[in-house]
């Protein structure tokens, strides 16, 4: 983004602290959102500060553009950019989606048990979604087979008949904050655990289930 | 991602098949030699399919069928002491017909590995399951040998999930079995990846037909990462096509048309 279009080089964080990020930065930390939650096997927090600080930006340029003069280069360029951008933050939120539709059970369950404290890892719209399609889903279910059914086979319990995340999955990461003893936990049963340490600015293959917490703190980059 | 449609993939691999995964239903389907431990009486005509006669007994619970009469009521089932038994056992169950006959202890069967697995339980020995013959030692040396040559669609076109799902009953064998299943997958997944993403636009029937269910799977993986990329280096990447879900509907309106 050029400072020609004369864009807000300020934009805060909609919670609670108000932090300053050049648009260049928030684009950045999209694309991180974007690449941590394609990679991850779980649904990963909502960053939906994230989302709309990245559509008022948006919005802004496309005023921008129309008050430029129309044929000039730098119109088409910007155009495409604006393009970029949007492509990047749909398929956030249709990963999000795929994810959302795939355990809708135990994210429903997942949001239950949330102490009040803890941020949510769905956004308002995303929880109305979730409720909304299990209730179809169990709808379906009854209408096609279930009613059908002697009546002591008419429930199916969904947290038991829909799989589950697996968080033992491999996933490659790149290091960008130092971390030390991390408690390894080998799959064969000969081999004992072990503690690593990872530098900065290295990469590893290794089991989510070791990594969510610092994928959550944003320790480490999904690749 | 860009798919229409997500079908449960199967869990077999896994400590648990999923429920909703119609390639574990298929792949519980497979039957599985086993002895019988404890006598069932009244247990029937559900045998007789299977093996030698049988009896039947309060161990399976029976169907009502509309138009007969509410008779004895079962008294309790063996599922009572298991978690509630899944959709597709009920569907298997309509068939029983309760018929009283004689079993005896130490009968052979061949159960699926749905049955089989609910019946089963250490402490109450109703089972005794024997592996399948291409579990068994002499043909893990075939394995070991060389994994590529073995026609694995002909041993049960279900071989590891089967032989995954088979670790549930403890055996002596186990350690070996799993040994095996690793070792003979290493040994045909350098063919398979790489004949599946160097084919292109061929016929590729002679390459697929000895590999089980889940080397096909992968296979297919393989084959449209490479459609994939061909298509999106001549630049089809960004047309937009017909959702495999809709194209269907399309040809039906098409006929309706003509008539």
């Amino acid at each position: 983004m050029t400072e020609v279009l004369d864009l807000h080089e300020q934009d805060s964080d909609g919670s609670s602290e108000e932090v300053v990020l050049t648009p260049a930065e928030l684009i950045e930390r999209l694309e991180q959102a974007w690449m941590n939650e394609k990679f991850a096997p779980e649904l990963l927090e909502s960053k939906s500060e994230i989302v709309e600080c990245v559509m008022e930006q948006l919005e802004h340029m496309e005023e921008n553009l129309r008050r430029a003069k129309s044929g000039d280069l730098k119109v088409s360029i910007h155009r495409m950019e604006m393009e970029r951008i949007r492509y990047v933050l749909s398929s956030y939120l249709r990963c999000r989606l795929m994810k959302i539709e795939k355990f809708f059970p135990h994210i429903l369950e997942k949001e239950k048990m949330r102490p009040v404290g803890e941020p949510s890892i769905l956004s308002p719209e995303e929880f109305v979604f979730v409720k909304e399609y299990t209730n179809h889903t169990e709808t379906h279910f009854k209408n096609v087979a279930l009613k059908h059914m002697p009546p002591n086979l008419q429930q199916v319990d969904l947290l038991r008949a829909v799989p589950k995340p697996d968080l033992d999955s491999y996933v490659f990461l790149k290091v960008k904050e130092r971390q030390e003893n991390i408690l390894v936990e080998p799959e064969a049963d000969e081999q004992r655990d072990y503690v690593i340490d990872l530098e900065e600015g290295s990469q590893h293959l290794i089991r989510y289930k070791t990594i969510a917490p610092l994928v959550a703190s944003g320790a480490v980059q999904l690749i | 991602m860009s798919e229409a449609y997500f079908p449960v993939e199967s869990g077999a691999l896994g400590p648990e098949e999923n429920f909703l995964s119609l390639d574990d239903i298929l792949m519980s389907q497979e039957k599985l030699p086993v002895r019988i431990e404890t006598a069932m009486p009244r247990l029937g005509a559900f045998f007789l399919e299977r093996g030698a006669g049988a009896e039947s007994d309060q161990a399976l619970p029976q169907v009502r069928r509309a138009g007969e009469p509410a008779g004895t009521p079962e008294r309790g089932t063996a599922f009572g002491l298991v978690p509630p038994p899944p959709l597709n056992l009920f569907l298997k169950l309509s068939k029983v017909i309760g018929f009283p006959d004689a079993e005896g202890l130490g009968t052979k069967l061949e159960l699926p590995l749905w049955l089989a697995k609910g019946l089963f339980d250490t402490k109450r020995r109703i089972l005794s399951v024997e592996l399948p013959k291409m579990y068994q030692e002499g043909w893990r040396t075939v394995f070991s040998a060389d994994a590529n040559v073995v026609d694995l669609h002909k041993m049960g076109p279900r071989f590891y999930g089967f032989g995954s799902q088979l670790l549930h009953f403890d055996s002596p064998e186990s350690t070996d079995i799993s040994q095996c299943l690793l070792q003979t997958f290493i040994g045909r997944f350098r063919r398979i990846m790489d004949s599946s993403q160097n084919s292109y636009n061929e016929d590729t029937s002679a390459l697929v037909a000895r590999l089980d269910e889940t080397e096909r799977g992968l296979f297919q993986i393989g084959q449209k990462g490479l459609n994939d990329f061909q298509s999106w280096e001549k630049g089809q990447a960004s047309q937009i096509t017909a959702s495999s879900l809709v194209q269907n509907y399309k040809k039906r309106k098409f006929t309706n048309m003509d008539d």
